[in-house]
């Protein structure tokens, strides 16, 4: 079974309504909090958690999970679809 | 003759992050990636990792970046083209076609090619080694029917991929040169740990052996080791570490087991800087020139280099790590963990818990580090690497497992 996390965002100026980690696909590369360090940090088992899902905006958000090389980061709309990857 | 104000040679995760930067800081400048690979950029990492290779997920999600991307920034992307020579009086630099380009402000971004053994036979079918997307393409194919697999290396590439192969209920035998698996990197009582759960994950070890060469029969291969044990296999997978393809660089730069720079990542030519797994760079934070082979490196570093070549002065700065998880358990390695003359080694070890932390000092200062199932560690030396905190009335404390290393920040 892959182990997510999920984390909802309701920001207003925001398509994106959920930030999904799979912490089986994370490998701590860092690569996510390099883009907003306001988002993301590294829990005690170095896998990526979400801290704010709200601190960054949709342009950052992207960023920060494109940048990602395993792709564990899945990013949703509000209606529930998935947008990334 | 092209001329191209900001060249790239590397399409990896460090030409491709400098060519994006250099494309934020500066629209217009010409930007251009030479590639000796086929394809946009993709993630290495993956290949090597359970989601694509035991496909959990479609082989697409390799791919970092769209097809599109290059074209709508503006980047022009020369793919399957080799840069052969370097003239940097001129500023100059030859591809393999024949066409020269020059250039304003060249990166070299070349990453590393896996280390190939000269062994009789190991240029035949079925023989693998691990760096690019068609190692990863041939090698899941070549998983699909194989019964038995031989994995030559002890380390990195050869403990993620044993723990793949075995996954697919592939019999894997493995050999490596050294006395025990993973060293040097690893110190004796860490690799103990490593081969015990290669063991009981039903791998079979064969250390301090070397291959005398590779033959094909009617029923498969057979790896001939130097003492006459034989190992029959359907399919071999090298992980025997990395060079850099830097030859045609020797006569035009100061190379060494990388291209070395200083820590703003200039090269010893004017208006030429490396970044990535083929930089060998001054560090700053523990005063030594180092090489590293991790992707947030080389993706910071490709940052770094960018801002330097449109006209600003970053020093680069960063410890960076990687972990790995196989058989049930995970490795780190933090900061620049290899030794060195100058480099002592300390270690804590539980080996009944399967727990281990290594150590490089240097005058006094943690430099890099090694760890197994220690995870929550990974930050805490990270911090104190960035730091350089003196430690060295704290040795007796580094080698005790029960002693908080949080307590030395
Ligand atoms: C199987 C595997 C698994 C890995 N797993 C991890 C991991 O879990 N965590 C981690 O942090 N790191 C991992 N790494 C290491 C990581 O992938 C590298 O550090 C990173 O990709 C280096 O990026 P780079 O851009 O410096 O070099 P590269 O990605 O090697 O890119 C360099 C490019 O330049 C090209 N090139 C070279 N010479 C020339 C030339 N003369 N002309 C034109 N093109 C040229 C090469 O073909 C290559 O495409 C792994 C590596 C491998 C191979
Ligand atoms: S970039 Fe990806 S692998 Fe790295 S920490 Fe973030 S989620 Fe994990």
């Amino acid at each position: 079974m892959s182990d997510k996390k999920e984390y909802l965002r309701d920001r207003e100026d925001s398509k994106i309504g959920k930030i999904v980690v799979d912490r089986d696909f994370c490998i701590a590369a860092s690569s996510c909090i390099v883009v907003t360090p306001e988002t993301y940090e590294l829990d005690g088992e170095s896998k990526a958690v979400v801290t704010d899902a709200n601190a960054a905006d949709d342009e950052t958000l992207k960023t920060s999970a494109e940048s990602c090389p395993t792709k564990a980061i899945l990013l949703f709309d509000k209606e529930g679809n998935q947008i990334y990857p | 003759m092209k001329e191209i104000k900001y060249l790239i040679i590397g399409g990896g995760i460090a030409g491709t992050t400098a060519a994006d930067t250099i494309r934020k800081n500066d629209a217009d400048g010409s930007v251009a990636i030479v590639s000796d690979e086929l394809h946009r950029l993709y993630s290495r990492i993956m290949i090597s990792k359970p989601s694509v290779f035991l496909e959990k997920v479609p082989f697409e999600q390799i791919w970092l970046k769209e097809e599109g991307w290059y074209k709508e920034n503006n980047i022009e992307f020369l793919s399957g083209k080799k840069a052969v020579s370097l003239d940097t009086k001129e500023k100059i630099v030859r591809l393999d076609d024949e066409e020269e380009i020059k250039y304003e402000k060249l990166l070299l971004a070349i990453g590393a090619c896996a280390r190939r053994l000269p062994v009789p036979g190991v240029e035949k079918k079925g023989i693998f080694h691990v760096r690019i997307l068609e190692d990863a393409k041939d090698i899941m194919e070549a998983s699909k029917s194989a019964k038995k697999a031989v994995v030559v290396g002890g380390s990195f590439i050869g403990f993620e991929m044993a723990d793949l192969l075995r996954q697919k209920d592939i019999d894997v035998s493995m050999v490596f040169n050294t006395e025990n698996c993973w060293e040097p990197a690893l110190d004796k009582a860490s690799s103990k740990i490593v081969e015990g759960v290669l063991e009981k994950g039903g791998v079979k070890i064969y250390g301090g052996q070397e291959i005398k060469e590779i033959l094909d029969g009617d029923k498969g291969k057979k790896v001939v080791l130097k003492d006459g044990t034989e190992l029959k296999c359907d399919m071999v997978v090298f992980g025997v570490g990395v060079s850099c393809p830097h030859d045609w660089l020797k006569k035009a730069l100061d190379v060494k087991r990388g291209i070395l720079t200083n820590e703003y990542l200039e090269a010893s030519a004017s208006d030429v800087w490396a970044a990535g797994d083929s930089c060998e760079f001054k560090d700053t934070i523990i005063d030594d020139v180092i090489i590293l082979g991790t992707w947030i490196n080389a993706q910071e570093q490709g940052r770094t280099a960018g801002l330097n070549m449109v006209g600003q002065k970053q020093a680069y700065k960063n410890v960076t790590f990687y972990t790995t998880r196989g058989f049930d358990i995970a490795v780190a390695f933090v900061g620049d963990a290899s030794q060195a003359d100058d480099r002592e080694r300390v270690v804590r070890v539980d080996a009944e818990k399967k727990i281990s932390v290594q150590f490089f000092v240097k005058n006094g200062r943690i430099v890099g580090a090694t760890t197994i199932n220690r995870v929550p560690d990974v930050q805490v030396i990270t911090k104190l690497i960035e730091k350089q905190i003196d430690i060295s009335d704290k040795m007796e404390e580094l080698a005790d497992p029960s002693f908080e290393l949080k307590k030395l920040l």
